[in-house]
């Protein structure tokens, strides 16, 4: 397909894209856009340095190829680097959205679609301000390198995403809901689903409380424990944040135990979804990456070169936002795995404790932070009144040894309107999740 | 019918540095285009990569009028107006040799210190043009320098543990080369940071970093309009400090832009929202400031293709005549580098953890102090423990909009 280099590695990703988005804000239509955008992503190795271009014509990929050429400097055993021997060969053609994708349903029935979630705020004045969006994103994603792969596979998300600010007396209150699904044909659970949200949301605003600053014991839902384990502790197993610090290396020994027995965090491609990556953005097949495996340090996620620095073998985590990217080791979905306990079990012992049911946004350093936005007590083993909290905290290496029950079942989600962040490269569609997860103490503020 | 073109040229040479060295070099040369048509009360958009066939994609705009999304607007008539930004003081092949003798530079002191250096230094030049039938030709270009250097101690958990970024048109080798180091070095010296429960530190916060969130979002226009937003029926008061005067900046030294893609001039602190401490007004696009009879400032934007919409993502607060020495006034103060994670409730309260920050002296980072959180709230932060806005920045970090402030920390 494309004429490559002679002693250079040379790879090229194309995407092929196309994308809905959909908005009604307070009644009115304010955005109806579908677009199908194609790019190129070209990159040149010669064993020392890496050159990248990228293109929006793809008739002009050979051009870049070749320009590129001209700058790298030859090198016969290019075949030899450590780095280029990690690129996998894979011969993969598997397309699963293209007939029955989001591109085939008209404009028309999406429209409709999103409208149909409307009529349920007619039943809530508390509601003051609204907007209702669809999003649909299809990707199909070609790959070919120098060394014989061609891959080709794609992968569809779409759903609405519902952004709603709530009064009560003198107090607001902004919420949202959204949902990844399967079918804009069956709708009515969703639109009971969200209903239920904005029920939520006037409780919470008539009845939350100011939470009393301290430690508590926290049980985390999936959606909260996804993005603890992703901020917390996925980041920290991207491997070239590792790359020249021997020290790390040594202490971070696979096989050291960094938290409590029942825990287990995956982290796994194959998973249909936003983080869906059956091939990394190198031509690399993804791997289920046990990152912690019953409590001990498993896994490291890598791409090709930190694969070659670490020794290790490649995972299939070399990923970039898009063609204007090149890859760096990024999570795909990332999930805590399940124990053996209903969530009535889980808080069942719990005297005095908070149930974070949704958080806004997540961070993890040294210390990692949760933003609830929708927050209970837990009160003698039951659910209790609604609770106002700014932040959950605590230390990743304290919290991860302080993790003292997980439910039954894992339920995985991504965000169709965001992503995840790592320097220049946001938004990456990412997927998270967990079981519910009980935590001894964290300080919530 | 009329006919509305925005085009945009991004330009950028990366420089990407891992482990102390230059890995990578990356080219990107992209153009956008987004053609909107205006008929009837109605606007119908369609956007390409590529300024080829423009006339095809007027067509495909003109096809989207049937979605039936109204724009009951009058398009900006009559405007010509030409930004540019100062040029870069170098070109490129200099700025590039100056990168990598920078890092064979920084090889050995930050080894000696511990710490590996990761990140990109990024060349870039944005060319952004809005025409219309009506004679509007609006033209901005913009040149600058992105360095984002991010500084990893050796044996250390995190996946960084401090930064150094700097954005402008000047590239100063040594100033960036002192910068790292002293950042460094202060890092190393763990200082003692004692403080009893409620009391109040005197913090230098970069202003992207979350304190001005809750503006963006309270002073949305279509929030106000609705009765939705929190300082509904507050504006016209005294809510904030004397000091206080926020508005959207339209100066490409603090990442503002002259106009919006409405083609609407961004006037900057002459449409400020808070003028000194008073709350104006909040933001709108065309169809905001008609729809509620609300002042129009500009602030349509949004991506190439699509429907101009309502935004405020470069806030800044008016500088003062201060030095940060005279702000911080000889008391303990704090210089934050990152407070990742933290928000405000809707009620205006205000937490977070602070990941890195330094003890700090108004001229040099004195030493690194252990993790704390903030807290405040949106009329204490920027009420009666707002401190002002120096009026420069503070060299050693490359950042120059900052704010001062106290709060509760623990």
């Amino acid at each position: 397909m494309f004429n490559f280099p002679k002693d250079l590695y040379c790879d090229v990703r194309i995407e092929r894209t196309f994308k809905t988005n959909i908005t009604y804000e307070n009644g009115i239509l304010t955005q109806n856009k579908e677009g199908s955008y194609c790019g190129g992503f070209v990159r040149i190795y010669d064993g020392d340095k890496w050159y990248y271009s990228s293109v929006t014509d793809d008739k002009k990929i050979q051009d870049k190829i070749d320009e590129l050429s001209s700058i790298a400097i030859k090198n016969k055993y290019i075949y030899k680097n450590p780095s280029v021997e990690k690129f996998q060969v894979n011969i993969y053609d598997e397309l699963k959205f293209k007939e029955n994708g989001t591109k085939n349903i008209s404009n028309k029935d999406k429209v409709e679609y999103i409208k149909s979630f409307i009529p349920v705020f007619n039943g809530y004045p508390e509601v003051v301000s609204w907007n209702v969006n669809y999003i649909d994103r299809y990707v199909l994603k070609e790959f070919y390198s120098s060394k014989g792969t061609r891959i080709k596979y794609d992968n569809n998300v779409f759903g609405p995403v519902i952004n709603f600010t709530l009064k009560d007396r003198k107090e607001f209150f902004n919420h949202r809901w959204q949902k990844q699904v399967n079918s804009l044909k069956e709708n009515e659970g969703d639109k009971k689903e969200f209903s239920l949200a904005v029920e939520e949301g006037i409780n919470f605003i008539k009845n939350g409380r100011l939470v009393e600053p301290g430690e508590y014991t926290v049980v985390l839902a999936p959606v909260a424990a996804g993005i603890f384990a992703h901020e917390s502790f996925g980041h920290k197993s991207e491997a070239d944040f590792m790359i020249g610090d021997e020290g790390m290396r040594a202490e971070w020994q696979i096989g050291k135990k960094v938290g409590s027995n029942i825990l287990s965090i995956v982290d796994w491609g194959d998973i249909q979804g936003g983080g869906y990556t059956p091939f990394d953005d190198e031509g690399n097949r993804c791997t289920k990456t046990y990152l912690i495996k019953e409590g001990k340090l498993s896994g490291r996620l890598h791409d090709a070169e930190t694969a070659a620095i670490f020794e290790d073998k490649a995972t299939g985590n070399g990923r970039a936002i898009n063609f204007e990217f090149e890859p760096i080791p990024r999570m795909t979905n990332t999930y805590i795995e399940s124990g053996d306990k209903t969530f009535d079990e889980l808080i069942s012992d719990i005297k005095d404790g908070i149930y974070i049911k949704d958080i806004r946004r997540g961070s993890g350093m040294s210390t990692f932070t949760l933003a609830p936005t929708i927050c209970y007590r837990i009160r003698n083993g039951k659910i209790a009144e609604p609770l106002k909290v700014a932040i959950a905290t605590g230390t990743v290496f304290e919290t991860l040894n302080l993790i003292d029950g997980l439910s039954n079942k894992v339920d995985i989600v991504s965000f169709l309107h965001s992503g995840c962040g790592k320097m220049e490269q946001f938004p990456l569609p990412v997927g998270f999740g967990g079981p519910y997860v009980r935590v001894k103490k964290l300080s919530i503020r | 019918m009329k006919k509305e073109l925005l085009k945009i040229n991004n330009k950028e040479v990366a420089i990407q540095i891992v482990n102390s060295e230059v890995k990578s070099i990356r080219n990107k040369d992209i153009t956008t285009v987004g053609a909107r048509v205006y008929d009837k009360g109605l606007i119908g958009v369609a956007g390409q990569y590529g300024d080829k066939n423009i006339e095809a994609l007027y067509k495909k705009a003109e096809d989207n009028l049937k979605l039936n999304i109204k724009y009951p607007c009058e398009i900006t008539k009559d405007v010509q107006v030409d930004f540019k930004s100062k040029p870069i003081n170098k070109n490129k092949s200099e700025i590039m040799k100056e990168i990598e003798e920078l890092f064979k530079e920084l090889n050995s002191p930050l080894n000696d210190l511990g710490f590996v250096a990761s990140g990109d230094i990024k060349i870039l030049n944005e060319d952004r043009s809005l025409t219309n039938d009506e004679n509007l030709n609006f033209y901005m270009s913009k040149q600058s320098i992105e360095i984002g250097i991010l500084l990893k101690e050796k044996g250390s958990p995190d996946i960084f543990d401090t930064a150094y970024v700097f954005e402008g048109e000047k590239f100063n080798k040594d100033e960036a080369r002192n910068g790292i180091i002293n950042m460094c070095k202060a890092h190393k010296n763990k200082v003692e940071f004692q403080v009893s429960k409620g009391e109040k530190i005197r913090c230098i916060i970069p202003q992207n970093e979350g304190t001005q969130r809750f503006f963006e979002k309270e002073l949305n226009g279509e929030k106000i309009g609705r009765g939705a937003s929190f300082f509904s029926n507050k504006f016209g008061k005294k809510l904030f400090d004397d000091k206080v005067t926020l508005y959207c900046s339209n100066l490409f030294e603090e990442h503002g832009v002259p106009f919006d893609m409405e083609g609407t001039l961004n006037k900057g602190e002459e449409n400020a929202f808070i003028t000194n401490g008073v709350l104006n007004n909040g933001y709108t696009d065309k169809k905001t400031a008609y729809k509620y009879n609300l002042k129009a400032t500009g602030n349509a934007f949004g991506k190439f293709n699509e429907v101009p919409s309502l935004e405020a993502d470069n806030l800044a607060l008016k500088k003062g005549d201060k030095t940060l020495v005279e702000l911080i006034d000889g008391k303990p103060a704090i210089f934050i580098i990152m407070a990742s994670g933290g928000d405000f409730t809707s009620d205006g309260v205000f937490g977070a953890p602070v990941q890195c920050a330094y003890l700090f002296d108004g001229e040099k980072l004195i030493g690194k102090i252990p993790e704390i959180s903030i807290r405040s709230n949106i009329y204490d932060m920027f009420g009666k423990d707002f401190v002002g806005v120096p009026k420069e920045g503070f060299k050693g970090f490359g950042i120059d909009m900052l704010a001062v402030m106290d709060m509760e920390i623990s």
